[in-house]
């Protein structure tokens, strides 16, 4: 038997699922003017706005969301004083996050949206890791390697470790790996994880980011 | 790295995330979840470094900006990790995502209501429209005034019949919500 509890939740799961099916993500713009809504800097009339492109804009409403628990753990994580009572919206929905597995979740089974985020897809182009994930590499060949782009390609780099100090950054490489000194690793310990990240500038002027990939230092 | 980045409370943007990311990812794996933290993160940290480069850099990151760049950075890599699952990109996330979810035919289910709630809320009066938005979005009816700063018992009232509507609408169209 179900409840008018269970549906309800069973509506809120099936809206917010749509994030994750087929449909155009939406601008930086909009992301931005999200943000500015749910952290109270929109006038009213333009936040009921943004909520009503939501109802047809799943994109839009995955952001919002994205927003709105940003902002809390940005509060919760907050000195008392940081926050002005005026833009604390109560976090009473806190218990709902459940539901928002959905939203995600669904997508990463299957649906699929067209990419439009240029910062991450140019062309057919994807930044790979040559080097095997969760490699132990030697100290003293500490080799960082990656798919080449197209010729003409440069590389930035940035290695951190688990707790994101900065090992390194490199920019402007022209070739597709980056080899770290013995003494940049003299902080970390053996088997530690150390993440590293490349953003590709194309010839063309698009920029192509990677994911975050893992190596250990032996 | 420049002055005004190493004075970012990196850490704490990553606490922050996490917490975002366990309410907003619940069912993802807990190394899912990490990956997706540490890409936002670093992403974050890129843009960051970009923009102290600039002249203007300086005054740009005050914290209301570094949040409204991480929001940015937490959407994209959400996205960027639900679409490398979908294009095959990263096999041993897909096979992990498949302990997680549920069958297809729920899915399929949970994607025909939505779709459903979608065209309803289309066709329903606007300030209705708002307030069951909200209401699906997760919001209570005083987080939802407050967004749309109306008073709590009209807000209430809007979403009681807009949902009324709602289903009435969803049962037409032969789905039972």
């Amino acid at each position: 038997m179900t409840t008018s509890r269970d549906a309800d939740d069973r509506l809120k799961a099936a809206f917010q699922s749509l994030s994750a099916v087929a449909g155009a993500d939406c601008s930086r713009e909009e992301i931005e003017r999200v943000w500015q809504a749910v952290s109270g800097e929109l006038p009213a009339d333009e936040r009921r706005n943004v909520v009503d492109r939501m109802a047809s804009q799943p994109a839009l409403a995955e952001a919002w969301r994205v927003a709105h628990e940003l902002r809390l753990a940005q509060q919760e994580g907050a000195p008392r004083e940081a926050e002005p009572a005026a833009r604390s919206w109560t976090p009473a929905w806190i218990g709902l996050a459940a539901l928002l597995v959905l939203t995600v979740g669904v997508g990463l089974v299957q649906f699929s949206r067209p990419p439009a985020d240029t910062f991450r897809d140019a062309g057919s182009y994807v930044v790979e890791s040559l080097v095997p994930s969760d490699a132990t590499l030697p100290r003293d060949a500490f080799v960082l390697r990656w798919k080449p782009g197209p010729e003409g390609s440069r590389y930035e780099v940035r290695v951190t470790t688990e707790d994101l100090r900065v090992l390194t950054t490199a920019a402007d490489l022209t070739s597709p790996e980056l080899t770290l000194p013995r003494e940049l690793l003299s902080g970390v310990g053996p088997g530690t994880r150390v993440l590293w990240q490349v953003v590709v500038a194309l010839p063309g002027g698009d920029t192509v980011s990677s994911q975050t990939f893992v190596v250990r230092a032996q | 790295m420049s002055t005004v980045s190493e004075s970012i409370d990196y850490t704490k943007l990553r606490q922050d995330f996490v917490r975002a990311v366990a309410r907003l990812c619940p069912g993802w794996l807990s190394n899912q979840r990490d990956d997706l933290v540490q890409a936002a993160v670093m992403r974050v940290m890129h843009i960051v470094s970009k923009q102290t480069d600039s002249p203007e850099g300086e005054s740009a990151f005050a914290s209301s900006y570094l949040y409204k760049v991480a929001h940015s950075a937490l959407v994209d890599e959400i996205r960027r990790m639900t679409r490398r699952q979908e294009t095959g990109l990263d096999d041993a996330a897909v096979d992990r995502v498949a302990l997680n979810f549920q069958d297809p035919e729920r899915v399929a289910a949970s994607r025909q209501i939505g779709q459903g709630i979608q065209d309803c809320l289309s066709r329903m009066h606007r300030d209705r429209r708002l307030a069951v938005t909200l209401h699906l979005q997760g919001h209570s009816v005083p987080d939802a005034s407050r967004v749309l700063d109306w008073p709590a018992k009209r807000t209430e009232n809007l979403v009681y019949r807009g949902l009324a509507d709602l289903r009435e609408c969803l049962m037409s169209k032969g789905i039972q919500p």
